[in-house]
């Protein structure tokens, strides 16, 4: 879903980053305050951990597959900016050290699939943890995912209003909004909005089963 | 100091990118990369073909049809587009080549030490990770059942978050241990 370089104008990825850059800062002053020294070692490790959920594939029944962004299944077991900041930082790694997205866009992809993607999934899943917990974790990975894509595509579809030619031609990405929000959104709603669900419920639900979720670290202190 | 130095750089010449909008002007600037890129020009270049390729072409071609069907040009917007995503991700690829990333951003302690940490933390997952992957395709004959796909999934993850958490309280312990914190 994220977004490469070269498709934003300057004009949407600067105030993308005056919001992500202090927003991020936010998160980790919110987290030093309760982990102390435990802070950066604990972000780096769940940053590797989220690095590699994005490398897993998960089937889903029908015979095709994909892969999750995890950030659901972080923001409900410890905390929604610990799944925003450590999938920033994801990003971050990604565009600078393997070349993959954009350090212009990353911003804006931070926002999308870090801090919208995270803080919808934790207060779905506390929203509707007390009508089913099945639904509330499937729910809340497939809404996280679901709009996470409609930023990115809101974002991709502003692109031709906001920055053209002299003579209407588009000078980032082509498409309005009219059509990527049901090609981006459509797609994240109909699978890989799935296929995050079922992680994140099938995860969960291990983990749960397996240990009591707190691994030392108190969800209340962060 | 140069790596700082260039990591500047490279952010000004980033944002100029996305700036320009002259075909002539990128034109230009890949023919630069070119030259500062010498020897290693050749597999630059097919590293930053193979990273853009897809969204490129997807891109591209989904304006071309899309032009063709309100009769508009499409020719500059493709050739834009497709010389600026080069250009950025050449330069992408050659800075990350040329340069020591993790001094480089050594201007904020906290950002070089949670991408020096990380970094090092997915390096030892991606191995891990190809170890049971191989572990799992030399354990079964048949194609395993949805469910069991599903539980290796998940015991995957749990070893890992796991993993995250006892090896993020070892690299605490150690970082105290070397007086890293001032207590």
């Amino acid at each position: 879903m994220h977004i490469p370089d070269g498709y934003l104008s300057p004009q949407t990825y600067i105030p993308a980053y005056i919001a992500a850059v202090p927003l991020i800062s936010y998160g980790i002053k919110k987290l030093k305050k309760s982990l102390n020294e435990d802070t950066f070692p604990f972000i780096a490790t769940l940053t590797a951990l989220s690095f590699l959920v994005m490398m897993i594939n998960i089937p889903i029944p029908g015979g095709t597959s994909g892969h999750a962004i995890g950030t659901a299944v972080l923001s409900i077991l410890f905390n929604p900016w610990i799944g925003f900041v450590c999938v920033s930082f994801v990003l971050l790694i990604q565009a600078l050290i393997f070349g993959d997205g954009g350090i212009t866009t990353w911003a804006v992809n931070s926002i999308g699939i870090g801090f919208i993607a995270s803080f919808s999934a934790y207060y779905s899943y506390k929203f509707l943890n007390q009508i089913n917990e099945n639904v509330a974790l499937f729910f809340s990975g497939w809404i996280s995912i679901v709009l996470a894509s409609l930023f990115i595509a809101f974002i991709l579809g502003i692109q031709p209003i906001i920055a053209h030619s002299q003579d209407g031609k588009p000078l980032y990405f082509p498409f309005n909004l009219s059509i990527t929000i049901p090609a981006i959104v459509g797609s994240h709603m109909l699978y890989f909005g799935i296929v995050e669900g079922i992680f994140t419920l099938v995860v969960i639900k291990f983990v749960k089963r397996i240990k009591s979720y707190n691994f030392g670290v108190s969800k209340n202190e962060i | 100091m140069k790596d700082k130095i260039l990591f500047i750089f490279y952010m000004i010449l980033v944002v100029l990118l996305t700036s320009i909008n002259n075909i002539y002007f990128f034109v230009a600037v890949i023919s630069a990369l070119f030259l500062l890129s010498r020897k290693d020009t050749v597999k630059l270049f097919k590293k930053t073909v193979i990273s853009i390729f897809l969204f490129n072409f997807l891109i591209s071609i989904s304006y071309i049809v899309y032009c063709f069907f309100y009769s508009t040009p499409w020719l500059d917007y493709v050739l834009l587009i497709n010389l600026r995503v080069f250009s950025l991700s050449f330069l992408t690829f050659l800075f990350i080549s040329k340069v020591n990333l993790f001094k480089a951003l050594s201007f904020s302690k906290t950002l070089s030490f949670i991408l020096v940490l990380s970094y090092s933390q997915i390096l030892t997952f991606k191995k891990y990770l190809k170890d049971f992957k191989f572990a799992l395709k030399s354990r079964i004959i048949n194609k395993p059942r949805l469910s069991d796909k599903y539980n290796f999934i998940s015991s995957l993850f749990f070893f890992f978050l796991n993993k995250s958490i006892n090896n993020s309280k070892e690299i605490s312990q150690a970082m105290k241990s070397r007086g890293f914190f001032n207590d």
